[in-house]
């Protein structure tokens, strides 16, 4: 969904008709979108204290309203739901006024300076480009976003990296709720429904401030679309079948929505996803034990009046994924026969079956929002959110009589409140001031790897902005206090263990536009992100990795500096995106090789440590999009990084290499074909014995995508094509922890028909 | 039914629904962790003089699992030079009470274990005696031979090969490897 929002452009053409009495003005108008000069269907104009006074725009954009009393008028208008604009002034003859909305790129309601259509985007993925990786997991849709890429566990388990950043750094906003499950973890995914999303953005910007102090990586924002259907009468949905080879996986998804009463704004929407596939296959085996379940559900409602926005959202998702079985090693020699055995040890067919180790997660989320308009500028947001994460993990059994349930069992329950006071000076002017509270409980049955705790924190945050001509200047700042209570079991005795933290975050954007075509952004940051419970406390053996990684109970805060120049160039013909940054983190925490291994049962064991170093990452991320003669298009997009450690320069292990992708493609209204590479090179920069094999060689890997829209009878389809790994080419990536022990899938062809509703309700029957 | 009465009861549903699936009983923060389901504390290796009956016994005891502490024990074989022994092997987990036999469990399903030695630098022979019930090779029962004076090492290996056991040591994970110090003296 493109987000519409204000205007800058607000053009009042007054016209003077002859004068009426008191209550038979007329005021008419047209909406117009800046970015093509078009007319804006659909968008809701509503006059504010005035009873029954909403329509919609016409295929023209236009909209009228007769019968009007000679008054001070309120009007609000909003497209698709999202930001909307109030504009206010005296009626006192008929009037006639031409709107310009403006596209946004932004989330919280931001004033843009051009006309941002259906371009390509560094830091965001809107629905159309979704479509394209519908099927795939939450953190597969992301991989778009410039400098994201995916840090995977085997071809099962993927999450999201940021500018080579990720796990506890990198936060996932869920529909305005910071995801709060076991994000410590490597291999624990973001447990969301890839099909609640119609939009995917990394806020780069202060509004981040908003959500969390500690995203030194990234926030990541996940929007689902709005319960407020646009048009009362009508039952908005889709129906999304989705088939793909590899894996023999199918999911359908389904979502409606509609209003609830006639004459009541009550809106109501429900959403369901089912997924399932079975073993992923190389270009020469299949990887047994790789396949993996899903069952989400979502359900809201929401109440709109004049003054009041009220939601309240359910959303349970269920996952049950299989942990490719080749990779579960004893001890060292077992990893190291792996590594040099071409072939997989355990042989395997298809099967859509899941055996040990798996990992079963339950996220459970309920959240209330409320949006009071005081007046014309200003709001209050009020957001009270419960989450329930569960997740188990269960390992190979050493005999099939032992003890059946998982060997680990998380807990983690939260409970966020979120209160903001929002005021905007119509286009100048726009500051939010809020508060944020936490509470969380985090417990655990089966082995121990983090302790069970308790996580108290509060924290308030300004954020404002203010625009000129051609500058705007937006600021944010934020304090955190927490407090965290962590009981640690040493045979029986239990330690309690208390940890408190308090800091500042602040964050600067300051936007230039040179010339319609031209902006600059310049943005600074500076984050700060507590030790977590497993940089602290764990201890053990890591199965997966074959090694024992030992805490440091004396950590220190880590806090990044983030500077960054973006460049976006818009014309017709040709579209760039260009992003440096340089980002320094002192204090940044580690897993670094530590001597001597250690004895258990099962061998000789590598130690990892946590340490603190300073560490500085550049790089650059670019897309660029050319539009050629007939419909043809050629994008080129690379990301590139450069992390070391400050004194001695030694490269920072499990860092995105060099890659780059070209797209030719032809775009024309009925379809859209498109052919691409995607080039990674090698990791060079490694220490030399920090890793048991050094990283894999570079690849090339080339795929192609074709959409259609088509209509049976009235009923609008939307089909769309993937093939990725077309040549079948086999090859292994630096940035899967598995990548000791099998190839990358091969050729995998993913079908999906998308299938818009919307049916009248028109059953007038009174 | 009114249209309206059956939209109120579609709310209360999705309402009980939303909140009546967040019942789980969730523990506290302060439970103490339960002992692993799976653990192997103790290997123990029991030595038993064909000729004169005489026993010795080697151990590897790591009482807190992989990680935390050091091992507890960890002794070096010792066995005399020209002697047969019969070598049976015990795996316990010992922070069950009573402590847990594991070696029951690696008998009773001996067809997806094996046990595997390998002797550096010191003169002796080890044979399997006992088998699964595919007459592959187990290894809870030994022969060990020993041969002229010498010092080296013996590693105790129990591999776990569900479905791929074909009696050798290549498929499969390891659940246990220890490197024992051997004198033959």
């Amino acid at each position: 969904m493109k987000s519409i929002v204000i205007t800058l452009q607000l053009l009042f053409a007054f016209s003077l008709f002859s004068q009426k009495s008191d209550c038979h003005f007329t005021l008419k108008g047209t909406v117009i979108d800046s970015a093509d000069n078009k007319p804006l269907s659909l968008t809701n104009i509503e006059l504010i204290g005035i009873k029954g006074k909403s329509i919609s725009t016409d295929k023209l954009g236009q909209f009228i309203f007769a019968n009007l009393c000679s008054d001070s008028l309120e009007l609000h208008i909003s497209h698709l739901q999202c930001e909307h604009i109030h504009l206010r002034f005296k009626l006192t003859k008929d009037t006639s006024i031409v709107i310009y909305l403006q596209h946004s790129n932004h989330a919280i309601g931001k004033v843009t300076f051009t006309a941002k259509a259906e371009q390509d985007n560094l830091d965001k993925l809107n629905l159309r480009k979704l479509d394209m990786q519908k099927g795939g997991s939450i953190a597969e849709l992301m991989q778009g976003i410039g400098g994201i890429t995916l840090l995977k566990t085997g071809g099962t388990i993927s999450k999201p990296m940021v500018n080579g950043l990720h796990s506890n750094r990198v936060i996932v906003l869920n529909n305005g709720i910071r995801q709060e499950g076991q994000n410590w973890g490597m291999e624990h995914a973001p447990e969301i429904d890839a099909f609640l999303a119609t939009e995917i953005e990394l806020l780069k910007g202060p509004e981040a401030l908003r959500y969390a102090a500690d995203g030194v990586g990234g926030v990541l924002m996940v929007k689902p679309a709005s319960v407020f259907t646009e048009n009362a009468q009508q039952l908005k949905g889709e129906f999304n079948l989705i088939g793909a080879t590899n894996g023999r996986g199918g999911t359908s998804s389904l979502i409606l929505g509609s209003q609830l009463f006639k004459l009541h704004p009550i809106y109501w929407r429900v959403q369901g996803t089912l997924k399932r596939s079975g073993n992923l296959k190389t270009p020469d085996y299949f990887l047994a034990n790789t396949g993996t379940s899903e069952a989400n559900y979502s359900a809201a409602l929401g109440y709109q009046n004049e003054r009041l926005k009220f939601e309240i959202f359910y959303s349970a998702f269920q996952t049950k994924i299989g942990i490719y079985k080749g990779a579960h090693v004893g001890n060292i020699n077992d990893l190291l026969k792996a590594f040099q055995s071409d072939t997989p040890m355990y042989k395997a067919d298809f099967t859509y079956a899941i055996d040990r180790s798996y990992q079963q997660v339950n996220h459970q989320l309920l959240k209330t929002n409320a949006e009071w308009q005081l007046n014309s500028s200003s709001s209050v947001q009020l957001t009270l959110a419960y989450q329930k994460n569960h997740r188990q993990e269960y390992d190979v059994l050493r005999t099939s009589n032992a003890f059946k349930g998982p060997d680990f069992d998380y807990y983690i329950n939260t409970l966020t409140g979120d209160m903001a006071f929002i005021k905007s000076n119509l286009h100048k002017v726009k500051w939010t001031a809020g508060l944020n509270a936490i509470h969380q409980a985090n417990s655990y049955t089966g082995r121990f790897f983090i302790p069970g705790f308790y996580n108290k924190g509060a924290a308030a945050y300004f954020i404002a902005e203010r625009t000129w001509a051609k500058w705007q200047l937006e600021t944010g700042f934020r304090y955190d206090y927490k407090h965290i209570t962590a009981y640690l079991w040493r045979g029986n005795n239990l330690h309690v263990r208390n940890l408190q933290f308090n800091n500042a975050t602040y964050a600067i954007q300051l936007h230039y536009q040179k010339s319609k075509a031209l902006e600059y952004i310049f943005s600074s940051a500076s984050a700060w992100r507590p030790p977590a419970p497993n940089e602290l406390y764990s201890n053990g053996l890591h199965q997966g990795l074959a090694s024992i990684e030992i805490g440091d109970s004396a950590l220190k805060p880590e806090r990044s500096y983030h500077n960054a120049f973006q460049l976006k160039y818009n014309t017709k013909k040709i579209k760039i995106e260009a992003e440096v940054y340089q980002k320094y983190i002192l204090g940044f925490i580690n897993l670094v090789p530590s001597m001597p291994p250690q004895l258990t049962i099962r061998g000789a064991f590598p130690v990892y440590e946590y340490v603190q170093q300073n560490v500085r990452m550049s790089g650059l991320n670019m897309a660029m999009k050319l539009d050629l003669k007939k419909f043809y298009y050629v994008k080129l997009s690379s990301n590139l990084l450069v992390a070391s450690e400050l004194n001695t320069h030694a490269p920072l292990s499990q860092m995105p290499p060099f890659s780059g992708k070209l797209t030719v493609g032809k775009s024309t209204k009925k379809y859209m074909f498109q052919l691409w590479g995607q080039g990674v090179a090698k990791q060079y920069r490694y220490l030399q014995g920090s890793d048991y094999v050094a990283p894999p060689k570079g690849y090339v890997l080339w795929g192609c995508d074709l959409s259609t829209e088509f209509k049976i009878k009235l009923q609008p389809f939307r089909f769309n094509l993937s093939i990725n790994n077309l040549l079948s080419s086999k090859y292994r990536s630096y940035l899967n922890r598995f990548r000791y022990f099998a190839d990358e899938p091969g050729f995998g062809l993913t079908a999906r028909l998308i299938m818009p509703l919307n049916c009248n309700l028109n059953n007038n029957k009174k | 039914m009114k249209k309206n009465q059956k939209k109120s009861i579609l709310i209360i549903a999705i309402i009980t629904l939303s909140f009546g699936a967040c019942k789980e009983k969730t523990p506290s923060p302060t439970t103490p962790p339960q002992n692993e389901s799976e653990l192997i504390t103790t290997v123990k290796l029991v030595f038993t003089d064909t000729a004169t009956k005489a026993v010795s016994t080697a151990v590897f005891s790591d009482l807190d699992g992989p990680g935390g502490n050091a091992p507890t024990q960890f002794d070096t074989i010792r066995l005399k030079p020209n002697t047969v022994y019969q070598t049976a092997i015990y795996l316990l987990d010992e922070t069950k009470t009573p402590v847990d036999s594991i070696s029951n469990e690696v008998l009773e399903e001996g067809q997806d274990h094996l046990f595997v030695f390998t002797k550096v630098g010191v003169n002796l022979n080890i044979q399997i005696a006992d088998k699964d019930i595919n007459s592959l090779p187990l290894g809870l029962l030994s022969y060990w031979s020993t041969a002229a004076v010498s010092n080296g090492s013996v590693s105790v290996a129990l591999k776990h090969q569900p479905g791929v056991k074909d009696g050798s040591a290549a498929p499969g994970e390891t659940d246990v490897e220890i490197l024992f110090p051997c004198r033959i003296q």
